[in-house]
């Protein structure tokens, strides 16, 4: 019984980590501008977040410490820094977006003013964190998330051309728009990839205690959470290719995305999309919240741990409480979230090496993980979607500016 | 970062160029379109009030926001097209604002999803 409650970790990190408000955004705005065209880029975006999370949740069961400890202890101070300055800008960037995305599901929920709800969501996150144990925060986004099972039977419900949906997960280089279509390759690996879901995964496994006995529980919850996740990903896309790419609609804002659940399935589509994207944005901006204390706590050495009471974890608890604030100040200037939510995307791809290097390197340190260092699978999946991962943190910038940030 | 921003931000010029005209024109074409679906939805009592009234609003915002982009001169060669997608992006802006103020009214809403499939034509 253990072991199934364990697994909803995993199921958390898929639901409020895999899928969050950047894979909603990307994926959505890749199948209305490509049809089908580039699922197999989310195939390869699951493939490195299941690769380097299975990895960071070992190094953390065999040495009890996260990713940043690790990179600090291991790696020293000045890469060290070097990742928390980029971990912690991109986290800051993702929280503002995942805020932003749950007062928009809010108002288009209640029909309420936007700056009020971004107000109410960031108390709700706050009283939640506060209240909620660790395991409960799991729960309760994890399952509920789970409604966004319903782009799922949208999908389905709206007839897709099965052929070409399976054609699209061959690779290939489009004839035209070249430019916009890498712009979207970057930008689905990036958002499956987010720097914030490795450093949460791993300081889930210190948190929830995970010994060597765990490494099975750590293995099915990469491998079936984050499965799980790349399923609702090419969900939204085929939803968005079926719906909007031959409509020639290009979706602006969250409420295409929820248009695409309400046509197929009509007020219960929209009603159960609309909670489940609440959901999984709002267990994917405790995780990046968690994220950027856990980071802070780790690199400087303070107590840390949501098992912790706050008194015994001052610093941790003003970490994660300033981390909310911040990303809600950034949002409430007016800020569009969707434009966020793009930047953090795109810029986590910048930094992307910066984590998933130091987690090669840890899990190949055989004097750190004696017998459980990488094996030749690993080390092969491994430095194949680091290759992958570089190349597109090259190009990024580069091709946000050549694109107008999708727009052609 | 502002760099990229401002990079990417700074393409406006005294005239519209041609691309910026299909650019424009693509986004009235979709907020129609995707316009159409919605008054579609509320036509069939398939939506929501808050939904309706708030996603219609973004899209009324989206199409004039095209408008105010096309409100410039073009070169001698593009300008009737110009013009054209102006006036159809006024008219899309319009149609939605009605969707918008009158979420719940069914018959309204069968009028603006035939008025919008005119317009995404």
């Amino acid at each position: 019984m253990n072991r199934i409650f364990s697994i909803a970790l995993g199921i958390l990190a898929a639901i409020g980590g895999f899928v969050d408000i950047g894979d909603i955004v990307f994926n959505v705005a890749a199948g209305a501008m490509f049809g089908y065209q580039l699922l197999w880029v989310v195939v390869i975006g699951v493939g490195a977040i299941i690769t380097y999370s299975e990895m960071c949740g070992r190094v953390a069961v065999v040495s009890q410490r996260a990713v940043m400890d690790a990179v600090r202890e291991r790696l020293g101070y000045r890469v060290g820094l070097v990742a928390l300055v980029a971990g912690q800008f991109v986290n800051l960037l993702t929280i503002a977006a995942e805020i932003g995305g749950i007062a928009l599901a809010l108002q288009l929920l209640a029909g309420l003013p936007f700056r009020v709800l971004l107000v109410l969501a960031v108390l709700a996150l706050g009283v939640v964190i506060w209240i909620l144990p660790f395991e409960w925060i799991e729960r309760v986004f994890g399952y509920v998330g789970l409604t966004m099972l319903v782009f799922a039977v949208a999908a389905i419900k709206l007839g897709p051309d099965w052929g070409e949906v399976a054609s699209g997960f061959v690779p290939h280089v489009p004839s035209s728009d070249v430019a916009l279509y890498a712009y979207f390759v970057v930008g689905l690996i990036g958002a499956a990839t987010v720097p914030y879901e490795v450093f949460f995964y791993s300081s889930g496994a210190v948190e929830e205690r995970w010994t060597p006995k765990d490494l099975g529980t750590n293995k099915a919850n990469a491998i079936i959470g984050y499965s799980l996740g790349g399923l609702l990903s090419f969900a939204l896309m085929i939803l968005a290719g079926t719906l909007f790419y031959p409509a020639g609609i290009t979706p602006e804002s969250l409420g295409t995305v929820a248009l695409g659940v309400e046509v197929p399935l009509a007020q219960i589509g929209l009603l159960l999309g609309l909670i489940g994207i609440l959901f999984a944005v709002g267990g994917a901006a405790i995780d990046s919240a968690f994220s950027g204390a856990y980071n802070m706590a780790q690199f400087f050495g303070w107590e840390w741990g949501k098992y912790r009471a706050p008194v015994d974890a001052p610093r941790f608890t003003l970490a994660w409480m300033v981390m909310l604030v911040l990303g809600f100040l950034i949002v409430v200037t007016g800020v569009d979230p969707i434009m966020v939510t793009e930047i953090s995307v795109i810029f986590s791809v910048v930094a992307l090496p910066l984590t998933y290097v130091p987690i090669l390197l840890v899990a190949n340190d055989r004097a750190y993980m004696g017998g459980y260092a990488n094996g030749r699978l690993a080390n092969v999946l491994g430095i194949a979607f680091l290759v992958i991962i570089l190349v597109v943190a090259v190009a990024a910038v580069p091709l946000m500016i050549v694109t107008n940030m999708g727009q052609g | 970062m502002l760099l990229v921003l401002v990079s990417c931000g700074c393409g406006a010029s005294a005239t519209i160029t041609k691309d910026e005209l299909q650019t424009q024109s693509d986004a009235v074409h979709s907020a129609a379109a995707e316009g159409a679906l919605l008054a579609s939805d509320v036509a069939r009592g398939r939506s929501t009030e808050p939904f309706a009234r708030i996603h219609s609003g973004v899209l009324e915002d989206q199409a004039q926001a095209a408008a105010d982009a096309l409100d410039k001169p073009a070169q001698r060669s593009l300008e009737a097209e110009r013009r054209t997608t102006e006036r159809r992006a006024v008219q899309v802006a319009d149609a939605l604002g009605r969707l918008h103020d009158d979420p719940t009214d069914r018959a309204l809403a069968a009028r603006v999803r035939v008025e919008l499939r005119r317009l995404a034509g």
